[in-house]
């Protein structure tokens, strides 16, 4: 979803706010909203208490910034709320409540409800396992790297086994 | 280049539209799609690019997809063709200017692609001429099918399809609705239109032209730019004269930055709704706005038929004589010849002339096409070039 001030960088918060006295909800970027923020804050420069009439200097806020990163690809949850994308699919688990939360101001529910894939074929799955594992042993052969290679050439007789045995069984 | 890419050839959904369907130009189905056992494009490696692409390719063949279409690998690319990609809709904005071992499935009939290593692994875009989301849909879906069942999708029960962008995530679904809207347009009701479709999940957007208005800087001495053309078409890249898609379908901007009277209708959740649902609710809802472009239609010629009829012949007088012609201008009177063909005011002109002459205007489509020079002149004599053969009597 796109920013609906902006209309350029994908929308990552739902904004609400009471104009005339109806609420009235946009969907905003980070940039977009801190500007919102900003234009309010102008505003009620004048009617806000000073610190001291509310009782006293008002305490230091520290910004607490997160130093999460996904373990698989390196993303960082930082960046993730940032930019409303992430880096692998584990990057879903790993920040799963985080996600949640940026998803629900994107989306009306949270629980999916198209399409499913298809997945029963395991010929196929089998053949393109057998064709990741081939590209990969070809790229580690290039970087000299004999100990992975050695055991993506056991992966890839077994694969290979494995798809005998399947199309044997199917024919 | 330009034969590879067939340039010279109408894409079948142009040819599709219904000669009486004024309003709506084509429907596209997007679906993006990843590997469960790779990290998103974003942040892989070169090795894990290359086997993404092995994978999709050996999954391409499987299903017969060379037996009508070619893959284009970026090796093999220049920034051009990926223009030229852009401009036919089926290569989005982040794949022009993306990381290297990228690719794109075109089909044959130019109404069928595949992005490999864009914004997600693997991205479906189908178009079909008019509104007919229904059968852009069908065709992403069958090959969705098909490759599903040979390469793994990453998927979870609660939240369907994970895409690289939290905005997808769910069916991975963006189907939308290219439309024509001068009447509303003129009538400044563009974003009440619009505030009307959002609560359902369905946001109108106006179409963001690049090099819009761009004639040739060089060409006019001084500072200011020509007469009529906005401050910034001084400074526009000359090659960038096109109409560029992303996964919604268009680049998108504020409703009243649209150029050419062009609008994008596209639904905006993708998760917690089915794909029917979706297509449905962007279905009904350029229904309902075209209807109310007919209705628009019918006041604006009720006000002033002879205003409209005087732009429409304006704007082919222009189209049969000019030497230079913008792309920016070009868009102006594509729009008004729209507009008066739609309301008998401009004859001999079909939805499916006027869509192929606004797809043959853009930048690359000249220069792959026509031959033309890649600089700002050339383009613009070539584009009058163009106007002037299509639209002679």
């Amino acid at each position: 979803m796109l920013c609906q001030r902006c209309h350029k960088n994908p929308a990552t918060v739902r904004y609400a706010e009471v104009v005339d006295g109806k609420s009235v909800h946009q969907d905003l970027c980070a940039e977009c909203l801190s500007r919102c923020k900003q234009d309010l804050s102008s505003v009620f420069t004048l009617g806000t208490a000073k610190p001291a009439v509310r009782g006293g200097p008002a305490p230091q806020r520290t910004v607490r910034r997160s130093r999460r990163v996904c373990p698989v690809c390196g993303t960082a949850l930082e960046r993730v709320a940032e930019t409303a994308e992430v880096g692998c699919s584990a990057c879903y688990t790993e920040f799963g409540q985080e996600i949640e939360s940026v998803l629900e101001g994107l989306h009306r529910t949270l629980r999916h409800q198209g399409k499913a894939p298809r997945l029963d074929n395991s010929i196929a799955r089998l053949c393109s396992d057998l064709q990741t594992k081939r590209v990969l042993l070809r790229s580690v052969l290039r970087a000299e790297d004999y100990e992975q290679a050695a055991r993506l050439r056991d992966e890839i007789r077994g694969l290979e086994s494995g798809l005998r045995l399947t199309e044997a069984g199917t024919d | 280049m330009a034969e590879e890419l067939q340039a010279g050839r109408v894409p079948d959904w142009v040819g599709g539209t219904a000669p009486d369907q004024w309003t709506a130009l084509v429907s596209h189905c997007t679906l993006a799609r990843n590997l469960s056992d790779f990290a998103f494009p974003s942040r892989c490696g070169e090795e894990e690019r290359h086997a993404i692409e092995a994978r999709a390719l050996d999954a391409f063949e499987r299903i017969n997809l060379f037996g009508s279409g070619r893959y284009h690998a970026s090796a093999h690319m220049d920034g051009l063709a990926w223009q030229f990609l852009g401009e036919r809709r089926i290569a989005s904005r982040e794949m022009l200017q993306g990381p290297p071992i990228r690719g794109v499935y075109l089909a044959d009939g130019q109404d069928f692609g595949i992005m490999v290593n864009g914004s997600d692994h693997i991205v479906l875009r189908a178009l079909a001429g008019g509104m007919a989301l229904r059968d852009a849909w069908t065709r992403a879906n069958t090959v969705d099918d098909g490759l599903a069942s040979l390469l793994g999708f990453a998927w979870q029960e609660r939240l369907g399809y994970l895409t690289s962008r939290l905005g997808m995530v769910g069916t991975g679904l963006r189907a939308s609705v290219l439309l024509h809207l001068p009447a509303i347009n003129l009538l400044g009701a563009v974003e009440d239109a619009a505030a009307r479709i959002r609560h359902r999940g369905v946001e109108l957007f106006g179409v963001a032209g690049a090099g819009y208005g761009a004639t040739d800087a060089s060409f006019w001495s001084g500072d200011a730019p020509p007469p009529g053309l906005p401050p910034e078409a001084a400074n526009e890249a000359p090659g960038l004269q096109c109409l560029l898609t992303d996964l919604e379908g268009a680049v998108c901007t504020a409703p009243k930055s649209a150029v050419g009277n062009l609008y994008l209708l596209v639904n905006q959740e993708t998760l917690g709704v089915s794909e029917e649902e979706i297509l449905f609710r962007v279905g009904h809802a350029a229904v309902e706005i075209s209807q109310e472009e007919e209705r628009s239609c019918a006041l604006l010629m009720k006000r002033g038929a002879l205003d409209i009829e005087d732009r429409a012949a304006r704007a082919m007088a222009v189209a049969r004589g000019a030497r230079l012609l913008g792309f920016g201008e070009a868009l102006e009177l594509l729009s008004a010849l729209r507009l008066g063909a739609a309301l008998g005011l401009a004859r001999g002109l079909s939805p499916h002339k006027l869509t192929e002459a606004l797809l043959s205007a853009q930048a690359s489509h000249l220069v792959l096409g026509r031959g033309a020079g890649s600089d700002p002149r050339s383009l613009a004599i070539e584009r009058a070039k163009l106007f002037r053969e299509t639209f002679s009597a």
